[in-house]
């Protein structure tokens, strides 16, 4: 078993199959060995930690992506944005622990779970006005009127469809 | 306490590339989204435009429509828009190129096909996508070949010294195309494939991992395949036959590191004896291509000399002997084997019975009569026959495999031996028709899948942790089944 402790000092306990789904904690494991003393992660809260071990947790045993599996994808021309039933009803949370779990898989290195929310933010922009995102996400917009209508003209091909 | 406000604007950068990289696609196009994205802040604007990797990867599609939208008998080339590409190939500066341009013209009535393919748009774009053939990576070509005539011109002079892969197929019924001189491709290239005859093609053979091509005849694909070192991959088109006065060298052709082989079955015929593949782990019935080269078309004939009830190639029987030689003589054990290509399947039972030791794979389709497939699976039905197989895939385009009762027998005595782990089946359904059998009333045959006792099988077998799928058209045939959401016959 591996204690984590996580930035609102709350420890956590799991197997260590289980944690080995994240590269950084497997690393740390290799580095330091056998030992009682809990695994800091400090860019992780108890809230954020524990749906990232439910997922850890469901996800036991899969294989493990390769790092560089959607770089050297054979066919260019796809990349798929279908997510599973089970990670769709997983990632079905508030936009703020949404980001916080991209955040959280991203620093322990999931990749997996990295996979399941950028899909899901990717959906969610797709199809999408620029004024829908930012409506969306609370995004400010910093562009002048100038600037927009420069944009816009450079990317005319984008509307001629 | 991270604030939900612009969350998006403060990912970090790499995180930010693959989100868009999801939304726009994984290559440039006229996408809508591409210029939301750029348009909704600066934050975002500059990770667009300042990643030259979300411009690198471009794709350009061409397809027949109708004229006048509605008529099919009337069809023109729809060229796809392709005004982002000189923005593209800028701002892709310096990363290198994955090109990848298709036309979808075998449309069965698409009969015009050269007087529709007049396309002078692609002249323009190949005359732009030239000026950066430094940075071509992977140029995917799939053409009438009127069109690859056309812009042939422009791989005549420019050298490809980054280029690693090349694909170019004709995507029609081939007619002769005179190549004018011999062409070397990029000192890089470790995948080459070719799905037509072009002996002018002159690779550095030694360092291809990935190859498929077609040969004149034996000694023409002795020439090329001898100097390869690296090959882990081939696919061979076509062998024709030996000239009549032709020498034949009985030398072996030994590919060391080979593990996957594909091979038409002209090839298998003329190839068998020659090929010594000792590491090959997966073989894959290739059949008879569909675009041929009109001067092989002429061989090919020669392989119809053999009686076949069904399409042009070996009968099963005469490949599964060839296969059963390849292999034995390589002292290969193969792991995986594709016999959906095979002409019928009473070829198989032998196949299996010779070289089915290690075989944990096997991968088919339904092209047959009822018939065949009992006889095939009546043979898997004896779980010492191919003991180790763990994985059997069924790729369907009727219905005679999910509808034949030895599938069934099959799949439950290898999982009461303990050793099948994975079922997948598809019954590939084109985009949009109706999943009907017009012999039973109209059934929906998702619903006749789903009520049928394989779904009840399988589906107590996904409960107890098999790796189980049934797929029809867009719908899961045994969550349909589990969640009783058919009516019972």
């Amino acid at each position: 078993m591996v204690v984590l402790l996580t930035s609102d000092s709350e420890q956590f306990t799991a197997d260590k199959e289980v944690v080995e789904r994240s590269v950084l904690i497997r690393n740390m494991l290799e580095d330091v060995g056998e030992s009682d003393q809990p695994i800091p992660l400090p860019n992780v809260s108890s809230s954020v930690l524990k749906k990232v071990l439910e997922y850890c947790e469901h996800h036991r045993g899969e294989p493990l992506p390769a790092a560089d599996a959607d770089s050297n994808q054979d066919d260019t021309r796809k990349r798929t944005t279908d997510i599973s039933e089970w990670d769709q009803k997983f990632i079905n949370v508030d936009q703020e622990m949404l980001f916080e779990i991209i955040l959280a898989a991203n620093y322990l290195d999931i990749k997996s779970l990295l996979d399941v929310g950028c899909k899901t933010v990717a959906n969610m922009i797709k199809g999408k006005t620029p004024e829908e995102i930012r409506k969306l996400f609370n995004i400010v917009n910093d562009f002048t009127p100038e600037e927009e209508a420069q944009i816009k003209k450079e990317n005319e091909w984008a509307e001629d469809r | 306490m991270a604030t939900p406000i612009s969350a998006p604007v403060k990912l970090p950068a790499e995180v930010l590339e693959n989100i868009f990289r999801l939304a726009i696609g994984n290559t440039v196009s006229a996408d809508p989204t591409r210029l939301a994205i750029s348009l909704v802040c600066k934050a975002w604007h500059r990770a667009l435009y300042g990643n030259p990797f979300l411009w690198s990867k471009i794709s350009l599609e061409f397809e027949c429509a109708p004229k006048d939208g509605r008529h099919w008998a009337d069809l023109a080339l729809k060229t796809p828009n392709w005004s982002f590409l000189r923005q593209a190939l800028n701002l892709s500066h310096p990363q290198l190129l994955d090109i990848d341009i298709r036309f979808f013209v075998d449309n069965p009535m698409f009969k015009r096909l050269d007087e529709c393919c007049q396309c002078p748009e692609i002249l323009d774009i190949f005359a732009i996508l030239r000026m950066h053939t430094v940075r071509w990576r992977s140029m995917v070509l799939q053409l009438p070949e009127v069109i690859i005539s056309d812009v042939w011109r422009f791989f005549t002079t420019p050298s490809f010294p980054a280029l690693e892969r090349f694909v170019l197929r004709t995507c029609d019924g081939a007619l002769y195309f005179g190549w004018p001189g011999e062409h070397t491709v990029g000192p890089q290239l470790r995948h080459l494939e070719i799905n037509f005859y072009a002996p002018v093609f002159v690779a550095p053979w030694a360092n291809l991992q990935i190859l498929c091509m077609g040969f004149e005849d034996p000694m023409d694909a002795r020439r090329v395949l001898v100097q390869t070192r690296n090959l882990t991959a081939l696919t061979i088109t076509h062998v024709g036959p030996t000239p009549k006065d032709g020498a034949i060298d009985p030398t072996f052709i030994t590919l060391g590191s080979l593990r996957e082989l594909c091979m038409e079955d002209c090839a298998l015929f003329q190839m068998h004896g020659l090929l010594r593949c000792p590491r090959l782990l997966s073989y894959k019935f290739f059949g008879q291509m569909e675009q041929n080269h009109h001067r092989h078309k002429v061989e090919i004939i020669c392989v119809t000399r053999y009686e076949n009830n069904f399409h042009h190639g070996l009968p099963s029987e005469q490949s599964a002997q060839c296969l059963i030689h390849l292999l034995q003589s390589s002292r290969a054990c193969i792991t995986a084997l594709d016999v959906s290509h095979m002409r019928g399947l009473s070829g198989l039972p032998a196949l299996l019975e010779h070289i089915g030791h290690d075989l944990k794979t096997l991968i088919v389709a339904d092209y047959w009569y009822p018939e065949d497939i009992n006889l095939a699976f009546s043979t898997l039905t004896d779980p010492t026959v191919v003991p180790q197989l763990s994985a059997l895939v069924l790729e369907t385009e009727d219905d005679n495999l999910s509808f034949s009762p030895y599938v069934e027998q099959a799949i439950t005595a290898r999982r009461q031996a303990g050793v099948l782990r994975r079922v997948y089946i598809e019954r590939r359904v084109e985009p949009g028709s109706d999943l009907v059998i017009e012999s039973a009333s109209s059934l929906k045959i998702q619903d006749v899948y789903a009520a049928s006792s394989l779904a009840t099988t399988l589906t107590g077998y996904r409960r107890e942790g098999l790796d189980v799928q049934w797929i029809a058209g867009p719908y899961d045939i045994l969550t349909l089944a589990r969640k009783g959401m058919v009516t019972r016959f």
